[in-house]
């Protein structure tokens, strides 16, 4: 008998991530894009980025802020999702220092509704 | 989203023994652009072609191979490893190095390793830094070569001969590099030894894979007013290139020893390879002095304590200068205290002066002026002279 196990895998929204200098170790910019594809974002909640740690050292992080009401813990940046236009939840970190070697990291990120639901 | 590596700030590479294709040590001295994280590796890449154009099959030998330390904050117990499968490059990855963050220079040495061939692109050799996870931190920097020297022929004989003298040498030599059939080899005289003649002069190159080259001269290349000569190219009985350490024999060329005013000089033998001196040695050539012959005496008085004149007559080995001079080592027995020359007369080949002068100092006679020209070889030669006492 074949079992035939169908996963699904709803993709909400996409983050798009633009570094203003991609060469290693160059202090710089990054102009974060997340595009909701699905669900709406709700203004009223926010967004957690995780840049990871395993590519960036604590000392290439101390200094990034971001541009929208966010607040840090460790490489989480907790940022509220109030300004964005077009559908479009977009923010700069600034301040940050591209990791010491040619890697391509992943970023993780989740956006919370005000229920605190993630989407 | 894939960051991008940076560059070292500064590499070089230098050889020991620095003399082309030589296995040895490769020293690199690396200054990072960016930090090596703590647990990085170096790679270091070499030009397979190297090897290729000096026909052998690699650059660096993958059983001996080891690094050393040099110097900087690294640690001193490096781990290598080669990686061949690119058909153009031998990397070399150096492990055990950094045990913390470094920013500052640091050397290593790797052998052995093939020295640089004659002809190179000074930039072939490059580094790489990388993290722990083999993430690259400054990519492939080129390190700048110390320029090789050329090898040297080991001389396996001293040529002697009699000054201004053709004679037939037989020039042997022993070369530790391989010899291509397109390889030239230059042989520069001394402005005081000549080639009388090439016509027939041979060159062998004896291995344990018998070959038997022909040899051209290159009268088109040849500079003759450096008395230079070329010799290209070898014919290696159908193979491309002789096997390491063989010896060289050229010989039926016919020279003309240096004078007795400079009865020593060298041949340099030099072998080139795309227009590049790889190899190089040198050919002493000592002339000795020539034996008279025919030498006789005969005195006008026989008589025991008579003042008398000597007549001396012989026949010159080599060729004299107009201002060469004679020589006469007077025994003790035959007196000369109150010497003053009446009669100092030179007679004999052509050439000779009849303004001779003779002069006795501590039982030798010198005579000047003897020549009014050069005299060639096998010369007769005709001096009488007074002012000596019998014993």
């Amino acid at each position: 008998m074949l079992l035939l196990v169908l996963m699904v895998v709803v993709v909400r929204s996409e983050l798009q991530m633009f570094p203003g200098n991609y060469t290693i170790n160059a202090q710089t910019y990054y102009t974060v894009s997340i595009i909701p594809l699905t669900t709406p974002i709700d203004v009223t909640g926010w967004t957690i980025l995780s840049l990871p740690s395993d590519s960036y050292s604590t000392s290439q992080l101390a200094a990034a802020v971001c541009s929208l009401s966010c607040t840090r813990t460790g490489e989480n940046f907790n940022c509220s999702n109030g300004l964005y236009a077009s559908n479009l939840l977009q923010f700069n970190i600034t301040s940050i220092v591209n990791p010491p070697s040619a890697v391509s990291p992943y970023f993780i990120y989740n956006i919370y509704s005000a229920g605190g639901v993630s989407t | 989203m894939l960051f991008l590596p940076g560059a070292l700030s500064s590499c070089s590479v230098s050889f020991l023994p620095n003399n082309v294709r030589k296995l040895g040590n490769a020293t690199l001295v690396v200054t990072p652009g960016n930090k090596i994280l703590q647990g990085g590796s170096i790679q270091v890449k070499f030009p397979k072609a190297w090897a290729y154009t000096m026909n052998t099959d690699t650059v660096i030998n993958s059983t001996l191979i080891s690094c050393q330390a040099v110097s900087g904050s690294i640690s001193s117990s490096l781990m290598c490893s080669l990686d061949t499968s690119s058909s153009v490059w031998t990397y070399v990855t150096v492990t055990g190095l950094f045990t913390s963050d470094t920013s500052t220079s640091f050397s290593i040495s790797i052998s052995p390793v093939l020295s640089l061939p004659i002809s190179y692109n000074s930039t072939e050799v490059s580094v790489t830094s990388k993290d722990s996870s083999g993430n690259t931190i400054d990519d492939v920097t080129s390190c700048t070569c110390q320029a090789p020297n050329p090898n040297t022929f080991t001389m396996t004989t001293v040529t002697t001969t009699v000054v201004s003298k053709s004679f037939t040498p037989v020039l042997v030599f022993q070369s530790t590099d391989v010899i291509n059939s397109n390889d030239t080899m230059r042989l520069t005289l001394p402005s005081d030894i000549t080639f009388v003649s090439t016509s027939l002069i041979s060159l062998r190159i004896t291995d344990t894979v018998t070959a038997s080259p022909q040899l051209q001269i290159d009268n088109t290349n040849s500079n003759t007013s450096s008395n230079s000569y070329l010799i290209k190219p070898f014919s290696l009985n159908g193979r491309n290139y002789s096997n390491a350490n063989v010896s060289v024999t050229i010989t039926n060329a016919v020279l003309m020893a240096p004078p007795s005013t400079k009865p020593s000089g060298s041949i340099v033998v030099s072998l080139s390879r795309n227009g590049a001196i790889y190899s190089t040695g040198t050919i002493s050539i000592t002339a000795l002095t020539g034996t008279m012959t025919a030498v006789s005496m005969a005195a006008d008085s026989q008589l025991v304590n008579a003042a008398t004149s000597y007549n001396i007559s012989f026949t010159t080995a080599s060729p004299l200068t107009s201002t060469g001079r004679i020589t006469i080592q007077i025994p003790s027995t035959i007196t000369s205290s109150d010497y003053a020359a009446k009669s100092c007369q030179v007679s004999g080949s052509t050439n000779v002066s009849s303004s001779a002068t003779c002069q006795m100092t501590s039982g030798t006679l010198t005579v000047t002026n003897a020549l009014a020209g050069a005299l060639p070889s096998s010369s007769l030669i005709n001096i009488y002279f007074d002012g000596v006492t019998n014993p």
